[in-house]
């Protein structure tokens, strides 16, 4: 299983008009989030890059804690994608 | 100070070389050899840049910043490439239209500072601009620098996104000297152009990118070489999450990095390597919230990475006996959003959290949280108790709402930590915040090696005997906190701690603008604020001095390893300081000079190098191992010469960096018909000069004689 996020990003920092998408897929695999990029080519064709590794959930005041199982993990991706996806 | 060389020919080759391999006596002034140890010539020995010899097209550094052209005035780097830590300046920088003089001008590009001074927290893994790197089999000697630069520099920024490098694999010290050539990639005849390969760490491979970046580590496990790197994205600095070559020892490395790996807004420190998995560790520190980080683990093998702990709550006070932080006695694992029950007086019971001894109070119940209260709770180590309430009065450190926005801030090396709790292998630093009321609360973190969690701490306790933070300081007004015209790196708050000579630890504060003059008429936006650690509780700090840099500083470079000899470098002077227990930072000598670069090389010497006279190509100064100032003080204070002949005497001292007395040969020349010396007091044998060597201990006893009447001067000569 695996899922998706989504997130908006502002590739011009001075500049809030402009928005892009970006998409993530993830897999819950051993505890842990394997989370990917997905890089939509010239072509329009989809590759998947892993980019993060997640072992636990970060909380804002710097504690972790382990995933309980996916729909955890893909809950706490989607409260902190702003944040915790560059 | 020695005048070493004034380079005379305008080459792009860095004008010092230093050859990092263990046992070299190499060191290349230009592509000439020298003698690292006695800098004697080598006669018919040099490096070679190229397969043919020619150095034209390499634009591989330069030797001075008299002609910033609109290519090169976007160098950092590249000067003294040593195998020891180095700061390089930019001095002279030009607007954009070639002709400008930018000093003293906030908001510009062209004054970015050098983050080498604080890109590493691990001081066993330095930022060095010409490295060594072995498996026990392989080797790599590698020599890099940077590009900063801004957005609106169109195709300078397209193509200055790289670091250029000289690499050779599998080398010798003979085979430098004798044959080996280097092999120079990333930089073109037009000194932006992109040939010959280059290191770009992707992501950002568009314009307005810059990347400040330096090999840092060997993966021994990987084979991987590890980058320490902050990125330059438009107007920002952005640190990078992660970059390596792989592997280390391949001509043609596969050069990576995260995809979406760049933070924006944050600057990136290497805060070192897990003892876990040998995997490195980074420290991301968000200019615009002084609270806001990010701790990565890259992992070089598989080009990903984790987070460890993210921090973006805002500190508020602890110890107020209801919301808020505590500290506890016992070191718990994370209790996550649960009730704890109080017993004894105080609060009945109080929602919240607890990581590690830190109990993050968000609601209570019946009476207020006192010191001495024993608290329970799934999860809770048995007998936790609340400790003694402190008064740290830290709230946020916003940057957007106070104190200027956009601030690049950099942490402190780590340091072992015997204090905090008795995790084996635990380290701290400290990173600086100024808080809503213009307080410094600098934030402590504790790394548990055992298992790679970061704790932050923050309730800081800063106290003063006199005053407050603003009686000593003040923050930089000249700068905009506007993103579109800040070009993040011109300037630095930075907190360092260091042993002093009474083996206590200290924190110094430093606020530094590359632009220069911009803090000349307020003593207290270039003043620098030292604190007394408490060898109880790294979190309690007493004020203990402040010294007034005499003009703005630019930016620093440590000058020993125990970070008490410090170099601040400033546009027309460079001040050494030497930490005194007693009195706190000692300006001990003063250079009179515009350095573009200063560091030190492998045997601790310290190198600087200025534009020099005439044409401006540099030129080459030695600072250490050779006395810094020389002092020939006069016994007597006048002289009444009435006809006879009046025998004096002068004493010769021969100071280092640290103000220390040295030995030295030091030659007096009389200019002048009035004063002869002499080899003893009295004697008649009158010369025009005469050498002295200096002790350690005392001062040595030159003796003259007044011979006329008129003035007459001494000048010195050191003999090297």
């Amino acid at each position: 299983m695996s899922f998706i996020t989504e997130k908006i990003v502002y590739p011009d920092s001075t500049d809030l008009t402009i928005t892009q998408t970006k998409k993530y897929n993830s897999i819950f695999s051993g505890g842990r989030l394997m989370i990917s990029e997905v890089i939509t080519g010239e072509d329009n064709q989809e590759t998947e890059v892993l980019v993060i590794e997640q072992p636990w959930k970060c909380h804002p005041d710097g504690s972790r804690e382990n995933f309980v199982d996916e729909t955890d993990a893909a809950a706490w991706l989607e409260s902190v994608k702003d944040s915790f996806l560059r | 100070m020695a005048i070493i060389k004034t380079i005379r020919n305008y080459l792009d080759v860095s004008t010092i070389f230093e050859d990092p391999q263990p046992g070299s006596d190499n060191l290349f002034i230009q592509a000439d050899a020298y003698s690292k140890t006695t800098l004697n010539p080598l006669v018919d020995k040099g490096v070679i840049y190229s397969s043919n010899g020619s150095v034209t097209g390499n634009s591989f550094g330069y030797s001075g910043q008299s002609l910033p052209t609109s290519a090169n005035r976007w160098f950092l780097g590249g000067i003294l490439q040593l195998n020891g830590e180095v700061t390089h300046v930019r001095q002279f920088g030009l607007a954009a239209n070639g002709t400008t003089v930018i000093f003293g001008v906030a908001n510009s590009a062209e004054n970015n500072i050098d983050v080498a001074p604080f890109m590493s927290m691990d001081t066993n893994y330095r930022i060095k601009p010409s490295s060594y790197f072995t498996d026990g089999i392989n080797n790599m000697v590698i020599s890099c620098y940077n590009y900063s630069v801004s957005t609106y520099q169109g195709a300078y920024a397209y193509n200055n996104h790289y670091i250029p490098y000289v690499l050779k694999i599998n080398t010798t010290p003979s085979d430098l000297l004798n044959s080996g050539f280097m092999t120079v990639k990333g930089a073109g005849t037009d000194g932006y152009t992109v040939v010959n390969g280059y290191t770009n760490f992707g992501d950002r491979a568009v314009g307005g990118s810059g990347t400040l970046g330096w090999p840092i580590y060997r993966n021994p496990s990987s084979g991987n070489l590890v980058w320490a790197v902050n990125r330059w994205y438009n107007y920002s600095p952005a640190g990078q999450i992660g970059a390596s070559w792989k592997p280390v020892f391949s001509p043609t490395p596969t050069v990576q990095a995260p995809a979406s790996g760049v933070n924006d807004n944050y600057t990136g420190q290497f805060l070192g390597v897990s003892r876990l998995d040998g995997y490195t560790l980074q420290f991301h520190n968000s200019t615009q919230y002084d609270y806001n980080h990010f701790i990565y683990k890259y992992n070089d093998n598989s080009n990903t990475y984790s987070t460890l702990n993210t921090y973006s709550v805002a500190p508020y006070p602890a110890g107020v006996g209801a919301i808020g932080q505590y500290i506890v006695d016992r070191f718990n694992g994370t209790v996550a959003s649960t009730v704890i029950t109080g017993s004894g007086v105080g609060a009945s019971s109080v929602t919240g959290r607890i990581d590690g001894n830190v109990l993050t109070v968000t609601a209570y119940v019946s009476g207020a949280i006192v010191a001495g209260q024993t608290i329970a709770g799934t999860g809770v180590t048995t007998g936790t108790t609340i400790l003694a309430l402190t008064t740290s009065t830290i709230t946020t450190g916003d940057r957007t709402t106070n104190f200027g926005n956009y601030i690049a801030r950099f942490a402190s090396k780590t340091f072992t930590d015997t204090v905090t709790t008795t995790v084996t292998n635990a380290v701290g630093f400290y990173q600086p915040l100024i808080d809503v009321t213009g307080k410094l609360h600098p934030l402590y973190y504790h790394w548990d090696q055992t298992r790679d969690f970061v704790t932050r701490y923050t309730d800081i306790n800063v106290t003063y005997s006199t005053g407050t933070f603003s009686t000593y300081w003040t923050n930089d007004t000249a700068s905009s906190g506007a993103l579109n015209v800040t070009h993040g790196l011109q300037r630095a708050w930075y907190t360092e701690t260091f042993l002093g000579d009474d083996n206590r630890r200290y924190l110094t504060f430093m606020q530094l603008h590359g632009a220069g003059g911009l803090f000349d008429t307020d003593t207290k936006k270039r003043t620098f604020v030292t604190y007394l650690i408490s060898t109880s509780s790294y979190r309690s700090l007493a004020y203990h001095s402040s010294v007034v840099i005499p003009s703005t500083p630019k930016n620093i470079c440590w000058l020993n390893d125990g970070r008490t000899l410090l170099a601040v470098i400033a546009y027309s002077a460079t001040y050494i300081y030497n930490w005194n227990t007693s009195t706190g930072w000692v300006n001990t000598t003063t250079f009179p000079y515009s350095y573009n670069a200063i560091g030190r090389d492998n045997l601790g010497r310290v190198w600087a190098q200025d534009n020099g006279p005439t044409t401006g190509y540099g030129r080459v100064h030695l600072l250490s191992g050779v006395p810094a100032s020389v002092s020939v003080v006069s016994t007597a204070s006048s002289y009444n010469y009435a006809g006879t002949a009046i025998p004096t005497s002068f004493l010769v001292d021969a100071f280092d960096l640290t103000g220390s007395r040295m030995t030295a040969t030091i030659t007096l020349t009389v200019a002048g018909n009035s004063l002869k010396l002499t080899t003893s007091s009295g004697s008649t044998n009158y010369l025009n000069s005469l050498t002295v060597v200096t002790n350690s201990t005392s001062s040595a006893i030159a003796y003259g004689t007044v011979i006329s009447n008129g003035y007459s001067n001494i000048t010195t000569t050191i003999t090297i």
